[in-house]
């Protein structure tokens, strides 16, 4: 983070800035712009929004890498250390037949090889790094859409208070204090209870009991987003620029939509990639209790609340702690820098003409 | 523009008085009680001139500007008085700003009455480029397309003597200068050709080559277009140059009123005066201390039943500190309220 913030002023001196920052001036940047003046300005920005695309890329590509069976493994495989090879393995009968898309693509593209034991196994068999890989699918689901669930809700409910202020701004901060007080977590765990009742009922619908979950724990990260934005707003609508738009005749719909929402951008951003990690910390602990994403399906979160369950002095798989949590805390890393770098790129004052 | 509820029998102002602001008292609510901002302040704008507003920091003029716009901060309440504004499309009825509703009134700013601000950095909105923020005035009155909009408000920034407006219509307020911003404000507010414009210190943000150029520009406005100004600053060259009548203001209260000619020929109020003087000279060089008024003006909520100007007036006497003095005519369209003048 600290590097992130640092460097601009260290780049913005740097006369490799120059061509990059010239380019604004004809017009639009291009996007290929936008990427040097980025690695010049920005490099741990860069390097944040890679890792997040490299954890995207893993997440939406799962099925076609060359990946063991992330859901079976044998018995005499059980706690086998990293060492990792690649192997060919015979494709199972009942493959052949009802073969999907993604797995006749993944044949077609790797044959018959895989890559084993990359990152050890697990108490079942199970190869590790390809439990990692699928779920990434559902942590970064979790996160994407409780983070915006949270952001929607947050956005507009802090600005009405702020623009409205007095007795509605009063009325409205007092509910997020009151919803402050309660214990989410149970909240949680009954909502899940319902929802297990309902599951049938849900399905035949068409939800998946997973998305509800998810916008349900949207639903409960909203609160500093809107105590934040309200903040904002409450300075924004004071500033000249409002005055002056409510004297050409703008309505307060204007006002909010076109003036004051998009200078609370950047905050929204850096306080956005703060809530993501935290969603996706939640989901864990979901998870970890039982009540999350439940097996066959595997998150990170659970990956590690397995290992607790099986590490002993005795039986020290590190791998089993190590690998998840470490993926856990890069990609919430990369999260961090990203929306860092993205906060100072949107900010028309800090990009362009370094000043 | 149709209007029903407000279009009471208000007498239509003189033919070409524009705006007239009739005895507008403000007061704002501070802590527990209300503070007279503003006390009995009228005037009237008439067609091609352009009224001053001169006083000290603090003494009501931005205040006043804001109430003729209705943009009054929540806490400032209009207490009595009307703002007449008479509508050309309003079948010769002025319509009484002040109780108009909060929709009726916003379809007349930007379009009919405008404003420019005093620190035209801040006025500007830094996430927006200028393009978009000049079109807003465009897309909020006009059914117009957005090529159409772009391509009137550039001609504005053309007009408005902006060198290379194409590329600048693309740039964010924090690349322009302070008197391109300026002059950005001042092609937002004139946008829609508004029959009246407010200036608040419209200059003071700039260099001296960029004023004369704003000055020139309002002046042309004011004769061609028929523009009524109300010019709100503490220059008296500016007033000197650019106003038809003066209105001096202190502590929110109107000191004296005259033709400009007339307030500097003979100004009459010892306030006037006294501010007159507190000017360097260019004459006299740099020998002796810059003159100036003694004392402070009063702060906000200091409630006096006399003259505001009595504790530094040089010549107060008992009277002007138990009775506010009333405007005393003092020669043709010249008042004061000064206890000296009572005749």
């Amino acid at each position: 983070m600290k590097g992130g913030r640092e460097m601009p002023a260290n780049g913005s001196q740097d006369p490799s800035v120059g061509p990059s920052a010239n380019l604004e001036e004809t017009g639009r940047r291009s996007s290929r712009a936008t990427i040097g003046l980025l690695a010049s300005t920005h490099p741990a920005a860069l390097a944040g929004g890679l890792g997040c695309c490299l954890v995207l890329v893993m997440a939406l590509t799962a099925p076609l890498l060359p990946l063991p069976n992330h859901l079976e493994g044998t018995m005499d495989e059980q706690y086998l250390a990293p060492s990792p090879v690649f192997r060919e393995v015979a494709a199972a009968p009942s493959d052949a037949a009802g073969a999907g898309v993604g797995t006749r693509l993944r044949r077609a593209l790797f044959g018959e090889l895989e890559l084993w034991n990359l990152m050890g196994t697990d108490g079942k068999g199970r190869d590790l790094c390809s439990r990692i890989v699928w779920g990434s699918r559902v942590s970064l689901t979790v996160a994407i859409v409780a983070a915006l669930v949270s952001l929607v809700i947050g956005v507009l409910y802090g600005a009405l208070a702020g623009f409205f202020g007095g007795l509605v701004d009063e009325a409205l901060m007092r509910l997020v204090d009151v919803l402050y007080a309660v214990p989410f977590i149970f909240v949680v765990i009954y909502m899940v209870s319902i929802l297990q009742e309902y599951d049938d009922s849900l399905r035949s619908r068409g939800i998946s009991r997973e998305v509800v979950l998810y916008v349900l724990i949207g639903a409960i990260y909203w609160l500093t987003m809107a105590r934040v934005v309200r903040g904002q707003v409450l300075s924004l609508k004071k500033r000249e620029f409002v005055c002056a738009a409510e004297a050409v005749g703008a309505g307060r719909l204007r006002i909010i939509v076109r003036h004051i929402l998009p200078n609370t951008v950047g905050i929204v951003i850096v306080y956005l990639t703060l809530t993501i990690p935290r969603i996706m910390l939640f989901e864990a602990f979901l998870s970890f209790l039982g009540i999350g994403v439940e097996p066959p399906d595997v998150s990170w979160g659970l990956l590690a609340s397995d290992a607790c369950a099986v590490m002993t002095p005795v039986n020290v798989c590190w791998w089993l702690a190590f690998f998840p949590g470490a993926v856990l805390a890069v990609t919430l890393l990369c999260i961090n820098l990203l929306g860092d770098g993205i906060r100072d790129l949107l900010d028309p004052r800090t990009s362009g003409r370094g000043e | 523009m149709i209007s029903v509820s407000t279009d009471v029998a208000e007498p239509r102002p003189g033919a070409d008085e524009l705006l007239s602001v009739e005895g507008l008292c403000l007061s704002i609510r501070l802590a527990r009680e209300r503070v007279p901002l503003l006390d009995e302040v009228s005037f009237t704008l008439r067609r091609g001139r352009c009224l001053g507003l001169v006083g000290e920091s603090g003494s009501g003029k931005t205040i006043t500007a804001l109430a003729v716009m209705g943009l009054l901060p929540r806490r400032v309440k209009v207490d009595r008085g009307r703002v007449l504004l008479s509508d050309p499309g309003g079948e010769g009825r002025a319509r009484d700003l002040v109780r108009l509703p909060r929709a009726e009134l916003r379809r007349i700013r930007g379009r009919i009455l405008s404003m420019i601000f005093q620190d035209p950095m801040s006025a500007l909105n830094p996430y927006l480029r200028i393009g978009e923020q000049l079109i807003e005035a465009l897309k909020i009155h006009r059914r117009i397309s957005r090529r159409a909009a772009l391509d009137r408000a550039q001609a504005k920034l053309q007009e408005m003597g902006i060198p290379d407006a194409r590329s600048r219509m693309r740039d964010y307020p924090h690349q322009l200068s302070g008197g391109m911003c300026q002059r950005v404000l001042l092609a937002m507010a004139l946008l829609l050709d508004p029959e009246v414009l407010i200036a608040d210190e419209p200059t003071t943000a700039l260099d001296v080559t960029i004023q004369a150029q704003i000055l020139t520009l309002l002046d042309t406005l004011k004769r061609a277009r028929g523009m009524a100004i109300l010019l709100i600053t503490h220059d008296w060259g500016l007033i000197a140059d650019q106003t038809d009548r003066v209105l001096v203001v202190y502590a929110g209260s109107i000191m004296e009123r005259a033709a400009t000619a007339n307030l500097f020929a003979h100004p009459a109020h010892p306030y006037t005066i006294a501010l007159r003087e507190s000017r360097p000279s260019l004459a006299g060089g740099r020998a002796g201390r810059l003159p100036s008024i003694a004392g402070n003006p009063p702060r906000l909520g200091e409630s006096r039943r006399g003259c505001p100007f009595a504790p530094r007036c040089p010549h107060a006497m008992a009277r002007c500190n138990e009775r506010k003095p009333p405007l005393f005519t003092v020669g043709e369209e010249h008042d004061a309220a000064c206890w000296l003048l009572e005749s």
